[in-house]
C-alpha cells in the first residue's frame, strides 16, 4: 500500500497517498466546528463552537487532531481499520520534542499505523523543487518559518520563526477595512476570502507610499449583500511583511530576517543558501510577493544577494502553497520502501527512538529522484566456500568433523593466536591466510577471535 | 516510552559571549543566542528617577548584582534578549551579566533562561531537569544563586550544576585531562582529574574571542578601512543593476550598540581569514605576506595581511595587541600570560604523577579554538618549553557539522545528562524551600563524585 503524507497546517489541511508531480487529493481547512447536541439554549441561537487542532504551526488540542485524522484517513482516504497503512508527518520548526512523542503515541496507539516518519517541512519544501540545500521562507497562515538548510539537515541554530502569519494579516485587513467602512458588519471567514482576493504588494517602498493618492477604489459585493470599497487596504497587508511595524512589531521585514538568518551559518555555505531561496506558504502566493521580495533582496545589506529558486515544470502550478507536502510525497517514495521508517515494535521495544532515528535520516545526503526508481541497491557479498568444506546446510555431523579434524584446528587456532601476539603481527586476515596456506586445511569460514 | 532511552533533560550553558540551550543527547544545541541583552531604561515618574548607571560599553554590567528584595525605585528597565537584539532600537544599549567570567546581574541572566526555554526551545521548564553549566572558577555563592533562581521561578524538578571543563573531558571520552577553553569572554585553562577539577590548576587570561575581535577591527580601523554595521545604510537603486550605498542617519543609536554590531562583522572577518602563524608573529617577516580579500556587507572588499597571523598570535602573546592603537593595556599586565605559558604552569601545579597524562590529553574547546593551526602551534609551543619529554596530543573538540564551534560544549553537556541519568545522580528540591535557607540537596551517587553544592546557609 502507498504511505499517506499529511501536513498539518494552521489553516490547511493537506493530505492524500504521496504521489508526486500532484497536488495534495485532499486540501481541507483544519478548522472544525464542534456538534452541539441536546443543548437547550434559552433563545434558541446556535452556538457554533469552532476548534482549532493546529494552533501557529503546532498541534494544541490531540482530541480535535484525532478526530480530524479519523476523518482524513478511515473516511477520506480510505484506510480500513486493522490494515492501517504508514504515514508522514510534516512538522515545523523547532517542534518541542513531547509534540512529536505525542504525536507518535497517537499514531501507534490509536491509529495503529504500521510505519510512521515525520521531517520538518523546510527540508521537504527543498526536495519539492529538487534541491537538498537551500534557504526555505515559509510563510504559512500561523508562523513564518525561516530555515537555511545544508545538505538536507535543518541548521537549527541559525533558522527563525516568527509568531506571525496569515491570521495577523487578515486581522490587520479587517481592522482596515472596518477603519474605511466602518458601517459593514464582517465575517472572519469573509475577510479571509477578501484577503486572499485583494491583498498584494506594491513594487517597493516608495510605491507603497505612493500608492495612497493614486489608488483606484474598488467595489466588492459580499454574500450577504453588502458592498464594501476597498481602496488602499490590500496594498498595506502586503506591505505588513517587509514593514512589520504596520503590525505594531518592533523587527526588520522579512528579506532581512531572511540575510541575517543566512548570516549565522558558516561562510562557505553563504553562496549556496542565499541563490537558493524557496518561498512557499499560502501567504507566499500573495500577488506581487515574489517580484517585491525579489526587489528587496537586490536592495539587501548583504555582499551576496538571495535570489529565488524557479520551481521545475514538471511540478504542479500553485507549488509554494503545497510545497511542503509535495516534498513529504517524494520523501515518501526513498523512507518507506528502505525501510528507514519507524515501526511500532520498534519504539516499543525501545530498540529505536523516534528522535535520534529521524534525526540520523534526515542528516545524510538524500537522492531526490522525481520518478519511481528502480535502481536495485547493489551489495557486494563475500563468500567463504571451500570445495572440500563439508555443506553446512545439509546433513553435518559435527561429531564426524571433530573426530577428522579437531585436532589440526586446534594447532592452527593456537598458533595463529601466537602469531597475533607477536610484535611484528601481520593482519588478521593476512595471518589467518598464511595459516590457511601452511595446513591447507578446509577450516570452517569463521572468524576467530584472538 | 516513546523518548526511547533518552533523558528530556535540557542542558543550559551561558557564557561570556553566547548561549547554548538544547536537550540531553542531541548532538548539537538547538538554541544558540548571544549572551548579552539590550537594554532600555525605561525612567519611572512617581519614584526617585535615579539614573541607574550609565552603560557606556558593552563590557560593563550593573553595579553588583541585584539584591533580591529590589528596591522598586530603581529605574526600571526593558529587556531585549536573542532575536529582539538585532532590531536597532533608539537608546538601547548593550549590557552583558557577566564580568570577568562569573554572573553579576541575576536579573539577566533570569531574562536569558526564560528566553531559552520558552522563545527558543518551546518547553515548559517544570517538565524538565535541568543541567546548568557553570565556570571552574564558580564560587558556592553563585552556585546557590542558580540554584535559587532555577527552582523558584521556574519550579525545575530537578537540577544539576557542573563544571565546564569536567563536561568537555567527559564529552572526549576522557576522565582526565587538560581542558583549554578558549571562549568568547577570556580564557580557561583547568586541569580535570578523574572527573574533578583540580582547583590549583586553574589559569585564567582576559584574552578571548572579543577581545581578538576588538585587536581585529581597531588594527582595520587604523588602517582606514571603515566598517558599516548592517543597519547603519541602505542599498539604494539609481540604474537597473546599478546599485548605491546610502548612510543611515541614526543619531539615536547608542555607542555601546554601534560596536555591537561592528564587532558581529569584525568577528566574521576573523573567521574567515585568521590563522595562527606557525611561529612567533614577527612585524618584519610578516610585512610583505599576500593578503586575502573579504567582502564586507555593504559590497566593500578589503584586504586583509598581517593582521591575519597577527590577531590569533595575540593568544600566544599577549603584550602584541599593545602594538595595535585603540587597545587599551590590561588592568595587571604582568599576569596575563600566552596560552603555552598557562598551560605549562597549570600542569605544573598538579601531581607530578599525573603530568604526563595532562600533557597527552590537552582538549581543546570554546569558540576561539578552531583558528586554523591552533593545535599545531600549540603543539610546538608546549613541546618546546615543557620540561619532559611527554606526547603532546591536543585534541580539537567540535564538530564541523554546524558553523560555530563553541557547540561542542553542549554536547558535552548532554552526554553528562544522560550519564547522570543512567548513575542516578539527581538533585531534588527540598520543600523547606521558602525559608530562604538552603537545605542540603539530596543525592545518591554511583560511580562518580561531582563537587555540587554542599552548604548550608
Amino acid at each position: 500500500m502507498e504511505a499517506v503524507v499529511v501536513d498539518a497546517g494552521s489553516k490547511l489541511l493537506k493530505a492524500g497517498i504521496a504521489a508526486p508531480d500532484q497536488a495534495p487529493p485532499l486540501v481541507m481547512p483544519s478548522k472544525m466546528k464542534v456538534d452541539v447536541e441536546d443543548q437547550e439554549l434559552a433563545d434558541g441561537a446556535v452556538v457554533e463552537e469552532v476548534v482549532q487542532p493546529v494552533v501557529r504551526g503546532f498541534v494544541k488540542d490531540w482530541d480535535a487532531m484525532e478526530d480530524l485524522l479519523n476523518y482524513v484517513l478511515y473516511r477520506n482516504i480510505g484506510w480500513e481499520i486493522g490494515d492501517e497503512g504508514q504515514i508522514l508527518f510534516t512538522e515545523p520548526l523547532f517542534t518541542p520534542k513531547t509534540l512529536r512523542e505525542q504525536l507518535v503515541q497517537l499514531m501507534f496507539e490509536k491509529f495503529n499505523v504500521s510505519g510512521f516518519y515525520a521531517s520538518e517541512q523546510a527540508v521537504l519544501s527543498l526536495y519539492a523543487v529538487g534541491r537538498i540545500s537551500g534557504c526555505t521562507v515559509d510563510i504559512g497562515h500561523g508562523k513564518i518559518d525561516i530555515a537555511p538548510v545544508c545538505e538536507g539537515a535543518v541548521q537549527h541554530i541559525a533558522s527563525k520563526r516568527l509568531e506571525i502569519g496569515g491570521v495577523d494579516l487578515t486581522n490587520l485587513f479587517a481592522q482596515e477595512l472596518k477603519k474605511s467602512n466602518p458601517s459593514v458588519n464582517l465575517d472572519v471567514s469573509d475577510v479571509e476570502r477578501l484577503k486572499e482576493q485583494y491583498a498584494c504588494c506594491a513594487e517597493d517602498q516608495l510605491a507603497f507610499e505612493a500608492i495612497g493618492s493614486s489608488c483606484q477604489p474598488e467595489k466588492h459585493t459580499l454574500p450577504d449583500g453588502q458592498v464594501i470599497t476597498i481602496e488602499k487596504e490590500g496594498y498595506i497587508v502586503g506591505e505588513a511583511l517587509f514593514q512589520p511595524h504596520i503590525l505594531g512589531l518592533e523587527d526588520y521585514g522579512i528579506v532581512h530576517q531572511l540575510v541575517t538568518s543566512v548570516s549565522n551559518v558558516s561562510s562557505e555555505y553563504h553562496r549556496q543558501l542565499l541563490e537558493n531561496t524557496m518561498l512557499c506558504g499560502g501567504t507566499a502566493s500573495m500577488t506581487g510577493f515574489e517580484d517585491r521580495f525579489q526587489r528587496e533582496a537586490n536592495l539587501s545589506a548583504s555582499a551576496i544577494c538571495p535570489s529565488l529558486v524557479k520551481p521545475p515544470e514538471y511540478m504542479p502550478e500553485n507549488l509554494a502553497r503545497y510545497s511542503a507536502w509535495l516534498g513529504g510525497a517524494i520523501l515518501a517514495k526513498i523512507v518507506f520502501p528502505q525501510n528507514q521508517h519507524v515501526t511500532k515494535g520498534e519504539v516499543t521495544s525501545g530498540h529505536l527512538d523516534v528522535h535520534n532515528l529521524i534525526k540520523l535520516v534526515e542528516g545524510e545526503v538524500m537522492d531526490c529522484n522525481r520518478q519511481d526508481s528502480s535502481d536495485k541497491m547493489l551489495a557486494d557479498a563475500y563468500v567463504w566456500s571451500d570445495a572440500g568444506d563439508p555443506n553446512l546446510y545439509g546433513e553435518w555431523d559435527f561429531e564426524e568433523w571433530k573426530k577428522l579434524h579437531m585436532k589440526d584446528f586446534l594447532a592452527m587456532t593456537n598458533g595463529f593466536m601466537h602469531e597475533l601476539e607477536q610484535p611484528e603481527s601481520k593482519t588478521r586476515v593476512e595471518t589467518y591466510e598464511s595459516f590457511m596456506q601452511q595446513h591447507e586445511q578446509p577450516a570452517p569460514g569463521t572468524q576467530v577471535e584472538g | 516510552m516513546y523518548g526511547g532511552d533518552e533523558v528530556s533533560a535540557i542542558v543550559i550553558d551561558v557564557g561570556s559571549y553566547s548561549c547554548k540551550a538544547g536537550y540531553a543527547g542531541d548532538d548539537t544545541p538547538k538554541a544558540v543566542f548571544p549572551s548579552v541583552v539590550g537594554s532600555i531604561e525605561q525612567t519611572e515618574d512617581t519614584d526617585d528617577p535615579k539614573p541607574d548607571k550609565e552603560a557606556d560599553s558593552a563590557s560593563d554590567s550593573k553595579n553588583g548584582a541585584k539584591p533580591m528584595d529590589v528596591d522598586k525605585a530603581k529605574t526600571k528597565r526593558k529587556l531585549y534578549v536573542g532575536q529582539e537584539l538585532e532590531f536597532r532600537r533608539d537608546h538601547m544599549e548593550v549590557i552583558s551579566p557577566m564580568k570577568d567570567g562569573t554572573v553579576t546581574d541575576w536579573d539577566i541572566v533570569d531574562n536569558i533562561w526564560n528566553h531559552a526555554f520558552r522563545r527558543r526551545l518551546l518547553i515548559n521548564p517544570e517538565e524538565h531537569p535541568m543541567l546548568i553549566a557553570e565556570p571552574s572558577t564558580n564560587t558556592a555563592q553563585q552556585r546557590e544563586k542558580a540554584a535559587e533562581l532555577m527552582f523558584e521561578n521556574y519550579k525545575v524538578p530537578a537540577l544539576f550544576l557542573a563544571k565546564n571543563a569536567v563536561l568537555t573531558s567527559f564529552a572526549s571520552g576522557r576522565a582526565t585531562s587538560l581542558v583549554v577553553d578558549s571562549g568568547g569572554g577570556s580564557t580557561v585553562v583547568s586541569a580535570v582529574h578523574d572527573g574533578f577539577v583540580l582547583q590549583k590548576s586553574v589559569a585564567t587570561s582576559p584574552v578571548g574571542g572579543e577581545f581578538l575581535t576588538d585587536c581585529m577591527m581597531k588594527s582595520l580601523e587604523s588602517k582606514g578601512v571603515v566598517i558599516r554595521p548592517r543597519y547603519s545604510f541602505k542599498k539604494k537603486e539609481i540604474s537597473p543593476g546599478d546599485y548605491k550605498i546610502v548612510d543611515l542617519d541614526l543619531p539615536n543609536t547608542t555607542e555601546s550598540y554601534r560596536l555591537y554590531r561592528m564587532r558581529a562583522i569584525a568577528s566574521d572577518i576573523k573567521e574567515s581569514v585568521c590563522r595562527v602563524p606557525d611561529t612567533a608573529f614577527d612585524e618584519v617577516a610578516y610585512a610583505n605576506v599576500p593578503t586575502t580579500s573579504y567582502e564586507l556587507p555593504d559590497g566593500q572588499t578589503i584586504e586583509v595581511g598581517a593582521d591575519r597571523f597577527k590577531v590569533p598570535d595575540i593568544l600566544f602573546n599577549p603584550s602584541l595587541s599593545q602594538t595595535i592603537p585603540g587597545i587599551d593595556g590590561f588592568a595587571d599586565s604582568t599576569s596575563v600570560r600566552g596560552l603555552q605559558r598557562m598551560v605549562i604552569d597549570s600542569v605544573n601545579k598538579c601531581d607530578i604523577d599525573i603530568r604526563k597524562e595532562l600533557f597527552s590529553n590537552i582538549l581543546l574547546s570554546g569558540g576561539s579554538s578552531s583558528i586554523l593551526q591552533l593545535k599545531e602551534r600549540l603543539e610546538k609551543e608546549v613541546l618546546e618549553e615543557s620540561p619532559q619529554a611527554a606526547r603532546i596530543s591536543a585534541i580539537l573538540n567540535y564538530k564541523r557539522v554546524v558553523s560555530s564551534q563553541t557547540h561542542a560544549r553542549c554536547h558535552n553537556r548532554s552526554v553528562l545528562c544522560v550519564l547522570s541519568e543512567r548513575c542516578l545522580l539527581r538533585l531534588s528540591k527540598e520543600r523547606q524551600w521558602y525559608t530562604k535557607t538552603l537545605t542540603p540537596f539530596q543525592f545518591e551517587m554511583y560511580t562518580i563524585v561531582f563537587p555540587v553544592i554542599h552548604t548550608v546557609v
